[in-house]
């Protein structure tokens, strides 16, 4: 599906100048004039745009805005650390540079400020998302082997450690 | 040390090769549904996109008649090969209401006389707030929206020529 992706950085060829056709052909341009294009380049490069499609709006009022009172701004990121960003999939949305997921920071911090209760908001969130959207998991009836696992195999791991101390003593003993 | 035992560390490699060759091959589906359908449409109130066509509020979709809400921008490349399928879709008699994310007016409407306007009224959304209400995650995006302003279906991305009979269908069904 094409959609406007993660904001990407500008794409940078790593070979500046095409390759001659032929290799044999002496080449006019000294290195004077290779350094010439290479930062006639880099100044071009300083004006790339990326390809994907980007609205030309500025971001929204608390996208890149921290909140007035440190207390919130607080709750307000880790909140936001754990939040997946919907564009950049692998990002939380403090990471991700993404319109839609200032959009998000934006929603997050308005919110916070309202006075409204960090866990109230992820819930929010879930609700429209599913447990997609929260990288904090939740104990489901499919998650829950996720919790239990670590339990179990401490248990294990404490039976098999007895047994192994209970032997050792009894030949110990015997000896 | 057990014969068979030796095997143990190829057989374990050939697991984690069948596990990434196959998310390699077949990569899970990415998209993310919305968790709303069936759920009413949150409140929301937008102001005019563009001065030819109406603001767009819930209330305008409790009036009896399914329509298409429909998730667009100017800047999304996708939108401009679904303009015509919606106005085909308008052609058979389907409302469309739109919502213009992160958009400038004149984008708007320079988007709108170059692909055509199906829409019957056009909302304005800066910060993306409908897409957090209806669970969406990107542009473009389509919601049935039955008459009384329940969510009956999500369209992730741009609706093609040859799913018009399945739109309409949904429709159909949202009666």
């Amino acid at each position: 599906m094409a959609r406007p992706d993660c904001a990407q950085p500008p794409f940078v060829p790593s070979e500046v100048e095409g390759r001659d056709r032929n290799p044999l052909r002496i080449r006019p341009s000294t290195s004077l004039g290779n350094s010439v294009r290479w930062l006639a380049f880099l100044l071009l490069a300083m004006f790339a745009v990326p390809v994907a499609a980007q609205d030309s709006l500025p971001p929204a009022p608390y996208a890149y805005k921290q909140l007035e009172d440190p207390a919130k701004e607080k709750a307000a990121q880790d909140l936001m650390m754990t939040l997946r960003c919907l564009t950049c999939q692998s990002q939380s949305i403090a990471d991700s540079d993404a319109p839609m997921a200032g959009d998000m920071r934006n929603q997050v911090r308005q919110r916070i400020a309202r006075g409204e209760d960090p866990e109230a908001i992820r819930a929010w969130l879930i609700e429209r998302y599913g447990d997609w959207v929260s990288y904090e998991p939740r104990v489901t009836t499919m998650t829950w082997p996720l919790f239990a696992a670590p339990v179990v195999l401490l248990l294990l791991a404490v039976v098999i450690v007895r047994k192994r101390f209970t032997r050792a003593r009894a030949q110990g003993g015997k000896s | 040390m057990k014969h068979w035992a030796i095997w143990l560390p190829l057989a374990l490699f050939g697991l984690l090769f069948a596990v990434f060759a196959s998310g390699l091959i077949a990569p899970g589906d990415r998209t993310i549904a919305s968790q709303m359908i069936g759920k009413p449409l949150p409140d929301f109130d937008l102001p005019q996109a563009v001065p030819d066509r109406p603001a767009l509020a819930k209330a305008d979709f409790t009036t009896g008649k399914p329509k298409l809400l429909n998730v667009f921008a100017s800047w999304c490349v996708p939108c401009i090969a679904e303009a015509p399928v919606l106005a085909e879709l308008a052609r058979a008699g389907v409302e469309i209401d739109g919502v213009a994310i992160r958009d400038r007016t004149a984008d708007v409407q320079a988007f709108l006389a170059r692909n055509g306007n199906p829409y019957t009224r056009i909302g304005r959304d800066d910060v993306s707030k409908i897409q957090f209400d209806l669970g969406s995650s990107g542009v473009p995006e389509t919601f049935v929206i039955n008459g009384k302003g329940i969510i009956t279906y999500q369209h992730i991305g741009e609706i093609r020529a040859d799913q018009v009979p399945m739109i309409l269908q949904k429709l159909k069904e949202a009666q």
